[in-house]
Order: C-alpha cells, then structure tokens, then sequence
C-alpha cells in the first residue's frame, strides 16, 4: 500500500496553491495594468518618469513603463502586423496627419482626458493632444563673429558680414521655408511654397554648407566642434550648452515653431487608462517642472504664468518668441514630402 | 553510426536553421508587407528606374565600396605578411593589437575621427603650429575622411583573412624558388602572391560586401556624394514611410551583393577558396 493516496496529494496540491493566490491577485489588484508610453527617450525620460509617471503610478496603481524612440514607421509595423506595443506615444506633426490619413490611432475620448475643456482648441485634437512646442531656429558661435551677432536668416545667408561654414538639416523640411524668409518673403505669405524661389536661394549657400546633419545629437555637435559657425538647432538643444559656458547662442526670430502630440495607436491594449495618463499633462504646477528640465512647453493652462521671466523667455511659446517665429505646416509638407524630397536629394547630389 | 555524408549537412543545421528562422523568414515577411500596397513590385522598381537619385546613389555606392576594399587589401597585405613572419608567440600579441579597435564601437570610432580632422581638431592644431597651414584645412566631410573612417573599420578583416591564408602556406616553396635561383621580387611575384590570391579573394569579398552595406561612417564623416544606399532606405523606411521603395531598394542592394559573390567566385573556383591552401 502507497503511504499518500491520489485524494492526498490534490488536496496538498490545492493548499499549495492557495498558499500562492493572495500575492498574485494581490498585486493584479494594486496595479490593474501598466500602460507603455512611447518617447523620444534621453534625459527627458528621466525628468518625465519623476514628474509623471512615479507619481501616476502611487495615486492610481496603473504602472507606466517608457519606451523610446519616436518612430512612425515602428507605429506603422505595428499596426499592420497587429502586435501593438505602445498604449501611448508621442508623435510630430506631419506625422500626426500620416497616422490620421493610414487610420493607425485610436480617437481620444476627451471626457476623459480634459473633461472641463481647460485646454486651447488647438491642443484637443480628434486624434492627438498637443504635449510640447519646439521651434527649429538658428544657433550660432557668439566668439566668432567680432561681438557682432547674427539676427535673421537674411544674416544667415551674409556670408561676407558672417563669414565661415553652415550646418543644415538633411531635409528640404524648413529649409525651403528658411530660404524665402532669408529671401524677405513675410513669414504669413510663405505658405504655399514657391519651390523655385527658395531652391535658387539655397544655390547661394550651398557650397558653404559643410554639412547637412541629420541627428539631433549633431546639431549642436558640429557648433561646439567649431565644424560651422552657424546652423539649425531644436530650441532645447542650446540652453545646456549656455549653461556650461560655450559660447553659442540661438535667434528666434524665423524659427519654425511646430507642434509635438500624444497620440493613442490603434489596436493599444490600454486605450483608457493612456487617457488618464494624458490627463497629468494639464497640471502647469508640473508642467512648470518639466519646463526647466526642457523647455518643450505644453498647453497646459496657467503654465508661463508659474514661471520666472528669465525661463518663460526661452521657449517658444513665450510671446516675444511667438510673434517672431512662423508657424509650422505640417498639412503642406504631408502632401508635398515625397516629390520635394525627391527633388532636394538630387539638389544635393548635383 | 552515421553515414559519412549526412555528417556535413548535420553540422550545417544549426547555422542553416538560425539563418532560417532570423533571416529568410524575416525577409521573406518584410517583402510580403512591402510590396502589398498599390503596384506591387512593379511600383518599386519603377521607382527605382525613373528616380533622379537612386542610380546615382547606386554607383557612388559602388564606387566607394570599390575603393575602400582596394585600399584595405593594399594596406592590409604587406601588415598580414610582416605579421604572417613573425614567431607564433609575437604573431599572438599582434594580432590582439589588430583585434583591439575590431571590438570598438562602430560609432565611437566613427566620432573619435571628428576629434582628429575636425576644423578645429588634432591634424589642424599640428599642421597649423608646424606651420604648414596658414588656417584650419577642411578635412571633414570630404571623401578623404570617408575612405579614412571605413578603411579603419574594415582593415582588421583584410589582415585577419590574410594571415590565416598566410601562415597556412607551404613556405619551402618560396624557399625552393629562393634555391633555384629565383630574385625575392621574383619568388614573391611567381610563387608567394599566387599562393595567397584565395586569401585576396575571399578578403575582397568580405570587405566590399560589408562596404556596400556602410551607413554610420559616410553619413558622419561625408558629404552629400557620400550617401549610401543603406541611407536611401533608411530615409524611404523613416522619413518617407515608402515600405515599397525602400524593399526594391533592400532588393537591389541584396542582389548586387550576390552578384558580387558570384563574380568572386568565378574569379577564384571554390576549391582554394574555401580549403586549406595547402
């Protein structure tokens, strides 16, 4: 005779079991789902995950883990193979309209997100809420100029009062923009664009752009390095730098002040408890935070007035920055990409 | 006991099965999605043919990818000879020497170049205080700095395939030729070359094949006429969101790199190639 019968060993079976229970449904009760957020990851993640997410997490239980980096064509993979990671993700304008266009994002319920309408129009979107402004301005080496500084774009393309080598970025994006301005055609007249203005105008400096970047991390490289004098710069990029001395310094007057969004995929797991996430975003006390880690601000309503000037001044909402910049066409570019593209490669290559 | 000719296959299926499943089947899925949309196939490569750039890009690619395998191998085979002579002990050391910058960073060593021949970097400093250039000479982004960054990554690969060639040789022949009255020119020329010519061959290959797909290094260190097919694609898949050019481009490049192989091979019957060359 066996010493433990079959009944024995389910029972124990069993009471192992429930030994177990309480601390799996003890923790899906604390944390009812994690949501992943999708971001351009670096520094900024670290700032966003101690404003944001640690406290999300502690008040609501939802756990937030970031991903990184922001990639239309990864959303797309994603959507199409129907193996969506992301709950939440960050997008630019033109590709916020790509993902509209394809159908690749959820509609955003804004009962949830901002339900006393706090938010401007221009942030409450169908399918996005607007997170951050950046602006694409000139940067440039204050020590190499005599203690004279340049002031527009038209200084950009004066070689003979600003002389020495330019960066731009690899991309007829802007650039055909920045080329009319330098070229006076007001910033409210530039859309749509005279193709053919702006190409002959960029004959001009062609041969003294030294080179045409295509990372953020070279923008700012390449200045510092002393390999251009002068060149395009995301607004966040140059504060750090003044910070530790080097002498670069950016203008804002023709800067392109676009917008950066939220936006929820088709297909994510999470699509509620992303909107409540989205809802943080609306608390200037934390957006003022975020602001002077990286001055990318967000609509939040109330925010410029909870900072000092001298912080307010370096953003691009700010409105002695407003009213120099233009405005950013995400509409004409999503249209217009593909064959200017096209045509700015075989520009470079000729 | 296993019959003699399945032992070949058998040691094959390990690598055979992790291609399959983390390559062909990769790939074979990427092209299904790509060329799904509108046109097809036929789209891409129709884009390809009438596109003002993609030829372009297409031969400066080549070229570039031609020059730097040619430099490798010129630089590289006197290194992997004098290397190939040595004692096997110092042969170790120096090898690990070769190996060293083999396992950095791609990236980092593509950047270190900046330092050196930036405007305001280590070459202009000296050239400068030497009193050869009266201002900063402009070394970055020309095709100088390109061939310098991809020479250096690739380098170890030309002397690495060398010296196993090189040290697998019969070295009484060269001997034996010496004996019988043959000069050194002449003994390197009709006797040691040829014997290395595998070696050249396969390391060629390896360089060019590798060159073809470079994409960092031009991007960093070059200018605009340095753009690489691996940048086109890289700018359809990102910027454009064009899956269907970037895949017939992907194709092109896939099988220009057969072609390259089969050339080679051609040049060299595989025999040689792949055995001993002894």
């Amino acid at each position: 005779m066996t010493g433990i019968s079959r009944r024995d060993l389910t029972r124990l079976a069993l009471g192992g079991s429930a030994l177990l229970l309480p601390g799996v449904a003890g923790r899906a009760w604390a944390q009812a789902a994690t949501i992943t957020v999708n971001g351009s990851g670096g520094s900024l993640a670290k700032s966003l995950e101690r404003i944001y997410e640690k406290p999300f997490t502690t008040q609501t239980g939802i756990g937030v883990r970031a991903t990184a980096p922001v990639s239309l064509a990864k959303l797309k993979a994603m959507v199409e193979t129907g193996n969506m990671e992301w709950d939440l993700t960050e997008m630019g304008g033109a590709d916020m309209i790509e993902g509209v266009k394809n159908n690749w994002l959820t509609e955003i319920d804004w009962s949830i997100v901002d339900p006393d309408a706090k938010l401007p129009a221009i942030a409450r979107q169908k399918y996005g809420m607007v997170t951050s402004t950046f602006s694409t301005v000139i940067a440039y080496r204050t020590d190499k100029f005599g203690g004279k500084a340049p002031k527009s774009w038209a200084d950009f393309w004066d070689l003979k009062a600003f002389p020495g080598p330019r960066a731009l970025q690899d991309s007829p994006v802007q650039n055909l923009e920045f080329a009319l301005l330098a070229d006076d055609v007001p910033a409210d007249k530039l859309y749509p664009l005279d193709v053919e203005r702006a190409f002959k105008k960029l004959d001009q400096i062609k041969r003294n752009v030294v080179t045409w970047w295509s990372t953020g991390a070279q923008q700012v490289q390449l200045l510092v390095d002393g390999e251009a004098v002068m060149g395009t710069v995301w607004n966040g990029r140059v504060p750090p730098l003044k910070k530790e001395g080097k002498p670069v310094d950016i203008i804002w007057n023709g800067g392109a002040l676009q917008l950066s969004y939220w936006a929820v995929p088709k297909g994510a797991k999470h699509p509620k408890e992303a909107m409540r996430y989205m809802a943080t975003r609306l608390d200037p006390v934390k957006g003022a935070e975020l602001v002077k880690d990286s001055p990318y601000p967000g609509f939040a309503p109330g925010l410029i007035e909870k900072l000092p000037e001298d912080v307010a001044k370096m953003l691009p909402i700010h409105p002695d920055n407003v009213q120099v910049q233009y405005t950013f066409n995400p509409d004409y570019w999503s249209e217009h990409r593909p064959k200017l593209s096209e045509r700015w490669a075989a520009w470079l290559l000729a | 006991m296993l019959r003699k000719q399945w032992i070949a296959p058998l040691l094959a299926a390990p690598l055979i099965l992790l291609f399959a499943i983390f390559f062909v089947v990769p790939f074979i899925e990427i092209m299904r999605v790509s060329f799904s949309g509108a046109g097809g196939v036929m789209a891409g490569l129709a884009w390809l043919w009438t596109s003002p750039v993609v030829g372009i890009v297409f031969l400066n690619t080549l070229q570039l990818a031609l020059s730097v395998t040619v430099i490798c191998l010129v630089v590289g085979y006197p290194a992997a000879c004098f290397i190939a002579l040595q004692p096997e002990s110092r042969r170790g050391i120096l090898l690990a020497l070769i190996l060293l910058p083999f396992w950095t960073s791609v990236l980092v060593r593509t950047y270190t170049w900046s330092v050196v021949l930036g405007r305001e970097g280590i070459l202009n400093a000296s050239l400068i205080w030497l009193g050869l250039a009266d201002g900063p000479q402009r070394f970055m982004f020309t095709p100088l700095a390109v061939h310098l960054g991809m020479v250096q990554i690739l380098l170890p690969v030309a002397i690495l395939t060398l010296v196993g060639v090189m040290t697998e040789l019969d070295a009484g022949l060269v001997r034996a030729a010496r004996v019988l009255g043959a000069s050194p020119a002449r003994a390197f020329w009709h006797v040691f070359l040829p014997m290395t010519k595998p070696g050249l061959v396969a390391a060629a290959m390896l360089i060019f094949i590798l060159s073809l797909g470079f994409y960092i290094t031009p991007a960093l260190l070059g200018g605009p006429r340095h753009r690489t097919i691996a940048n086109l694609i890289d700018l359809q898949v990102h910027q454009m969101n064009d899956w269907t050019n970037a895949a017939a481009m992907a194709l092109v490049l896939l099988a220009t790199t057969i072609a390259a192989v089969a050339v080679l091979r051609w040049l060299v019957p595989d025999r040689s190639l792949y055995g001993s060359a002894r």
